[in-house]
């Protein structure tokens, strides 16, 4: 029998044994008097593309599920001290995973030029060292203060989709993307010192200070040929198959070695104030860090040249494979920038007693890569400049008439509309941001866009319908459609399609992976 | 003889003046004393020899759909119905609960010296429908409602209602199963949850008010920190109830899930909660500003209650709509027709069953906007010890609901962790709180 026979038989049969045994049971475990308590979800998640390429397909792939991720996050809370005056605990976070596509999908690995580069394969297939733990800290409560030493993660947003100031942890989307996955599953966890003060003073102010003292970690990006990453080469080009891997995985590849990795002059930090006044919660916040995504030095373009091109010439010349190099000079930097921002968010009663938050930022210094007109292929520098941004969120509830009673037992929707908006200062038509995936038409400072979010439950909550996407203007969007199934405590079922679209050259994102999406949960 | 005569007369005429002075001065005091008649009975001696009559039957048996019939006409017809057929609930073996002696519940010292002491103060609007120097006082504000008149005593029943202060500061964990009856699943939430009460006090010190300065106005902090179902385990909130009748209440969460605190509408009260047959009106069966609604009270009724209820005695099988095991009592509850004034709101009345002797909603019963039955739920009551003065405080320790239009219910818990505390820290109900307790 086929290994991807074997697969779906045992995927069909954890279906069948899991709908037949929902039974309820208690939810987190909790150990030792309850000084001990563990949750979790162990999660199967699916999406089988129905939207490729007949190239792409007859080349790089045997079946369209090309994306099949095992998963779990399990955190424990320990409470090492528990008393009123004081409390010390520690949490701890774990995570892994592991994309089984390539297992059961023979020309996702195999042979010269595979639809996942060996280079990258192990690196994203499955958890690894660090990437184990999620998180992994002390926290210490006295009276006013608290203070948190270890790995953690930090959120300092409010909207949905983007990050418009939750900036201090990188993000990994090598298997996750946001609007799918939490936030949480697809941030780096950080170490760091982080202490919180309540004060006494009018708005009751609540200050914050987050010091991370040189620990790391770039932003994690897609792999090449992976689901969410960009399409392996489809064409008889030049150098291909004499090069078992795409420029882009050469770029990426390169970048991710040129990253500092933890050393002292990497510090980072941030302040964040908290306050209340005329009935609007606010914070204010400021940050000076390192900035997650890799920039190319000038010395990028003749590196490449004599790494990538040069072997993949040789290649051609020879017809045989060869396999670039890379350089020991660095030709990606992590340049520091510093961010202003602050949220606020308050109840409207006169706007249908709706929820308003609105997250601003001006990043001072942000760096830019510049190629002639714009082009990634004609990148010439870096350069830094101002941008200002920000996200204006609305939530409401509403009763549908003759829906929402009938069917959903009067549990009303849930609707969340943001709209983001973004501008670079200091525009000059040679900066690179079309393609960064920051919703910018190509050679203009100002990006545009909208994201919701619709939220049904049915059925007294048996079931609920989520209805997430956003649209920008550049005729980009992406909608995501998703029923789950709640029978119990413990099991999630879920069903979507997610689809993507992009009518700019330019900026095409996902404009190709539109798929089914299958995903089943055990929470406890 | 006549002179002695005259003295006689002028004599009597004195002494039947001083008589007549003392009477005037002492009648409005007496008068006084023989209207405030609190704390409450249920029963007057002559009722109370019938029912004690009807016990020697009854009481300590065990009712099914073999003899429900028999005892009907103290059950709501809908609870009636639902065992003497339970198989319209998928439960063929039928449920049960037990019937117990009619116990007299007698409010706190604290309870009964500031309803003595406030309730001459109360003043209300010309309508006599709202209280207005609500800050103010404390205790029943009308110990004896004006039955008479079922405008003014419904309304007087709501506002003692209100001022029920729950023994001040209490804590309990709850455990809430939501059911699918049909397939016998359930999902269970369960959440830590305390309430604290700033004004009105009557059991715990500082009385009646928390803070000498209570400049944001608040009456009620209510905090919960839930634990089930998984997606929402830690996730913390709390909600401020104004003194001002106007205001909508102020709410945070943090939501573990996003890790983020965010301020959440609490206007929307007719909203289901998660998936259960409550909307946020419906907690302690009723939980909003009294002025919401027009009450009218419609007369007494006697019914069988949980007010002596041991959580620990009930026997419940997953999945299952209704727990055998509840202990129930004859009382003769008051009855009152509520409507609210917002004439879109989801249900067209409410009728409360309130018991006379602590002003809880016993049962409740409740019909759409097309004025069809539709929910009945019934809260279970057990007296527990205030941690402040050692006497017992009756406090809801459970919550039966029941959708009839649906087939569907839900089944609150409450594990009484404490009532009459005296040290709640005020600072739970802080940003600052949910922030740090957020993983």
């Amino acid at each position: 029998m086929k290994r991807k026979d074997i697969f779906l038989i045992f995927m069909l049969f954890a279906f069948l044994l899991c709908t037949a045994g929902v039974k309820p049971a208690r939810a987190e475990v909790r150990l030792a008097d309850d000084k001990i308590i563990l949750n979790g979800t162990i999660k199967q998640t699916m999406l089988f593309r129905t939207q490729m390429q007949q190239e792409e397909y007859n080349r790089y792939h045997k079946t369209h599920l090309d994306y099949n991720r095992f998963s779990y996050v399990i955190e424990g809370l320990f409470k090492i001290k528990d008393c009123p005056e004081e409390q010390l605990n520690l949490f701890v976070g774990t995570k892994y995973w592991y994309e089984l596509a390539p297992v059961y999908d023979p020309k996702m690995r195999k042979g010269p030029n595979p639809g996942v580069p060996s280079i990258q394969r192990n690196w994203y297939a499955r958890a690894k060292d660090r990437d184990l733990l999620s998180e992994a800290y002390f926290d210490y409560l006295r009276g006013p203060f608290d203070l948190r030493i270890g790995q953690q993660i930090v959120v300092w947003g409010e909207t949905d989709i983007k990050r418009t100031v939750d900036i201090i942890n990188p993000i990994d989307v090598r298997l996750g993307s946001p609007g799918i996955d939490q936030w949480e599953e697809i941030k780096l966890g950080l170490f760091m010192l982080r202490g919180t003060y309540q004060s006494q003073l009018p708005g009751n102010l609540l200050f914050e200070l987050l010091y991370i003292p040189g620990d790391f970690r770039p932003a994690r990006l897609p792999v090449d040929g992976t689901h969410y990453g960009a399409n392996p080469v489809v064409t008889q080009s030049v150098f291909y198959p004499y090069v078992p891997y795409g420029v882009t995985t050469w770029q990426f590849e390169k970048a991710r070695r040129d990253a500092p990795g933890w050393e002292l002059k990497n510090y980072e930090y941030g302040l964040r104030v908290r306050g209340f006044t005329w009935d609007i919660d606010w914070t204010l916040l400021y940050y000076d860090g390192l900035y997650d995504a890799p920039i190319a030095t000038s010395d990028l373009p003749q590196a490449f040249l004599d790494n990538y091109l040069g072997v993949a010439l040789k290649g051609q010349v020879t017809q045989t494979l060869q396999q670039p190099t890379f350089p020991s000079q660095k030709l990606f930097v992590y340049p520091r920038y510093r961010m202003i921002g602050g949220t606020a968010q308050t109840v409207i009663p006169a706007l249908h007693n709706s929820v308003w938050r609105l997250e601003y930022f001006y990043n001072f210094d942000e760096p830019y890569n510049v190629g002639t007109d714009g082009s990634n292929s004609a990148l010439y520098d870096w350069v830094r400049r101002g941008c200002f941004g920000m996200g204006l969120n609305y939530s409401d509830k509403f009763k549908i008439p003759g829906f929402t009673h009938r069917f959903c037992d009067d549990k009303m929707m849930d609707v969340s509309l943001t709209f983001f908006y973004e501008r670079v200062f200091d525009w000059n038509d040679d900066i690179i941001i079309a393609e960064s995936g920051r919703g910018h038409r190509g050679q203009t400072a100002s990006a545009h866009e909208i994201a919701w979010n619709v939220q049904q439950f049915i059925f007294h909550q048996t079931f609920m319908f989520m209805f997430t996407g956003s649209y920008n203007p550049i005729g980009k969007y992406f909608l995501a459609p998703i029923v789950a199934y709640v029978p119990g405590n413990h099991w999630r079922w879920e069903l979507g399609f997610p689809t993507y679209g992009s009518s700019e050259r330019t900026n095409k994102g996902l404009h190709d992976k539109d798929s089914v999406l299958f995903r089943m949960r055990y929470e406890f | 003889m006549r002179v002695r005569k005259s003295n006689t007369i002028l004599r009597l005429l004195r002494v039947s003046l001083i008589v007549f002075a003392i009477s005037i001065l002492a009648v409005p005091v007496m008068v006084s004393a023989e209207q405030l008649n609190f704390p409450l009975k249920a029963y007057t001696d002559e009722e109370l020899t019938k029912v004690r009559e009807w016990e020697k039957t009854w009481a300590g048996k065990k009712i099914d759909k073999s003899n429900v019939g028999q005892i009907k006409e103290y059950l709501l017809e809908s609870y009636a119905g639902v065992y003497a057929k339970p198989e319209v609930w998928f439960e063929p073996e039928g449920f049960w609960f037990t019937i117990a002696p009619y116990t007299r519940k007698i409010e706190t010292k604290g309870m009964i010296e500031a309803t003595n002491k406030y309730h001459t103060q109360v003043k209300t609007d010309a309508n006599s429908e709202v209280i207005q120097n609500y800050p103010d006082i404390a205790g029943m504000p009308f110990p004896n409602p004006d039955l008479s008149d079922p405008k003014k005593g419904g309304n007087q029943i709501a506002w003692n209602y209100d001022f029920n202060t729950h023994g001040d500061a209490y804590h309990w964990l709850r455990t809430g199963p939501s059911l699918t009856v049909q397939n016998h699943t359930e999902r269970v939430s369960s959440q830590d949850m305390y309430e604290l009460y700033y004004v009105s006090r009557v059991d715990v010190d500082p009385k009646p008010n928390l803070l000498k300065d209570n400049t944001k106005g608040i009456r009620r902090g209510y905090f919960i920190h839930l634990f089930k179902p998984p997606e929402f385990i830690n996730t913390r909130m709390f909600n401020l109830r104004y003194l001002d009748m106007t205001k909508s209440d102020d709410g945070y969460m943090w939501y573990s899930q996003f890790r983020r605190i965010r301020r959440i509408s609490t206007a929307q009260r007719t909203d289901s909660i998660d998936g259960s047959d409550l909307i946020y009106d419906d907690e302690f069966l009723w939980d909003g500003h009294i002025i919401r609604n027009t009450y009218k009270y419609i007369g007494r009724k006697e019914l069988l209650c949980a007010r002596h209820q041991d959580i620990k005695q009930l026997q419940r099988t997953s999945g299952h709509a209704m727990p055998n095991g509840i202990n129930r009592e004859r009382l003769n509850t008051l009855v009152v027709e509520v409507t609210s004034k917002d004439k879109n709101y989801i249900y067209k009345k409410r009728v409360w069953y309130v018991d006379p002797e602590t002003y809880y909603i016993q049962w409740t019963e409740i019909y759409d906007q097309l004025d069809r039955f539709w929910k009945c739920f019934e809260n279970w009551t057990n007296p527990e010890k205030l941690e402040s003065t050692g006497e017992m405080k009756s406090v809801i320790c459970g919550t039966q609901m029941m959708d009839f239009q649906r087939i569907h219910c839900g089944i609150s818990i409450q594990e009484c962790k404490g009532v009459g505390l005296t040290q709640v820290d005020q600072n739970m109900f802080t940003i600052s709180n949910l922030q740090k307790g957020g993983y």
